[in-house]
């Protein structure tokens, strides 16, 4: 058994079969990270300029692969190392331990005090492992992941940070309960969706309201308006303008809600989602059933108004031009006492539990 | 306004039997967003605006009897 550092093409080809051959011969999961990997080895992104990127794969003697990962130090997370887009055959715990040892080691000379496994690379991109619910597929940008993975890391002895999600029925759903607040929001406040045409104003806005929002929230660190023009180009590619909310106070945006019908529908579990999805459902115009609430925020100031209401009742709104009829939301961490309760308040309940773990590293 | 308050919260929320001492959260098990929902009823049929800095103080239905009465009042003189 030996770590081999990803560098050359071969291996970057190497790196990304795995995981391919992985979910196909699965089969129960789409994987949603495939398309971001290619592009961070071909250095295509801004935002991974900012960050120190060291692929590795753990090989057998026979040179297969048993597993692999992205090991990434962001210097504005400079507490962590990352262990970023994880992915192994089931009954390798030696292999896994050896990854971690690498990443520990490679955490150390960047001055790390802890290993984080399952962050990729900023939470904008990707938080957690699936940790129930395993027999579902995973919606879009959800992970999918066997039960062994969360196996692997409790048995190395790594501290679990526990993450929620929730569900509900959006045409029969909690929100007519706050009427009267939501009626009094909107006299308020002004719902605005995004503007493609003023791209970078509502860019920036989605940036700056992120880093009010979120700065506080374990692992967030602060973003720049390139990263997040970026990935909202990226996004905006599949989504329209009322995926993402905003509400402002006069002139000031105030909060946000982004969301996005569940994309992985289009595809079949074991696939890597990829633009041909997309541009099938252009085609032959599935219709899908579930919508993701990815993430909202609403400065510190306007949260006891009940804002937040107000923006996922703007989503519901726009639902019925989508026919969605179930929501699933994003992950929630554990320790984040405000969100879990206001998801408590306007959901029908938790749904899956999603995982990330933390390991000293001294 | 007693009588107003447990005919809103029967209304609303099928809520029957409640007295004065009757806590909000603990007792009636209503949420932040229904009491700021329950405000804004009070503030549509009243025609008036809560002042948050008081209402978020308020714990039992007799306290937000005495808190309207006391806006009521003062907004008919």
């Amino acid at each position: 058994m030996r770590i081999k550092v990803v560098e050359g093409k071969r291996e970057k080809k190497q790196f990304l079969s795995f995981r391919e051959k992985k979910y196909k011969s699965e089969a129960r999961y789409i994987d949603n990270s495939y398309y971001m990997i290619e592009t961070i080895f071909a250095e295509k992104l801004h935002f991974t300029k900012g960050l120190k990127v060291m692929p590795v794969m753990i090989l057998d003697d026979g040179e297969n692969v048993l597993c692999e990962a992205i090991i990434a130090y962001a210097p504005l997370l400079p507490e962590y190392v990352q262990v970023c887009f994880f992915e192994a055959l089931e009954g390798c715990s030696d292999a896994v331990e050896m990854l971690l040892d690498h990443a520990a080691k490679l955490g150390r000379e960047y001055g790390c005090k802890r290993i984080v496994i399952g962050l990729s690379g900023h939470v904008n991109y990707g938080l957690g492992f699936l940790a129930s619910h395993y027999d579902k597929v995973n919606s879009f940008s959800s992970p999918g992941n066997s039960e062994y993975y969360n196996e692997y890391f409790k048995g190395l002895g790594c501290q679990t940070i526990k993450l929620n999600s929730y569900y509900a029925q959006t045409l029969d759903h909690k929100l007519d309960r706050y009427s009267a607040l939501i009626s009094k929001l909107r006299r308020k406040y002004d719902f605005r969706t995004f503007d493609k045409r003023k791209f970078e104003y509502y860019a920036k806005a989605y940036t700056d309201l992120n880093n009010a929002c979120f700065t506080e929230h374990r692992y967030y660190y602060h973003r720049d308006y390139e990263d997040d023009l970026e990935m909202l180009k990226e996004l905006f590619f599949f989504i329209n303008e009322d995926s993402l909310y905003f509400a402002f106070d006069g002139d000031r945006p105030v909060g946000f809600i982004l969301w996005y019908p569940d994309y992985n529908e289009l595809a079949k579990p074991g696939e890597s989602f990829g633009t041909k999805h997309f541009f099938l459902n252009k085609l032959k115009g599935k219709k899908i059933k579930t919508v993701k609430v990815m993430e909202w925020g609403v400065l510190d100031e306007y949260r006891g108004c009940g804002l937040p209401v107000a923006l996922v009742d703007c989503v519901y709104q726009t639902l019925s031009n989508y026919n969605c009829s179930f929501m699933e939301s994003s992950w929630i961490l554990e320790e984040n006492e405000d969100s879990n309760s206001i998801c408590e308040m306007i959901t029908d309940g938790r749904y899956k539990q999603y995982a990330v773990y933390e390991k000293e590293i001294g | 306004m007693f009588d107003e308050i447990k005919k809103i919260l029967d209304e609303e929320y099928h809520i029957t039997g409640v007295s004065k001492e009757t806590n909000f959260r603990k007792e009636l098990g209503l949420s932040s967003f229904d009491f700021l929902n329950l405000i804004c009823i009070f503030e549509e049929r009243y025609g008036v605006e809560l002042d948050e800095e008081k209402y978020i103080h308020v714990v039992t239905v007799g306290e937000l009897c005495d808190y309207l009465e006391t806006l009521v009042g003062n907004d008919a003189d």
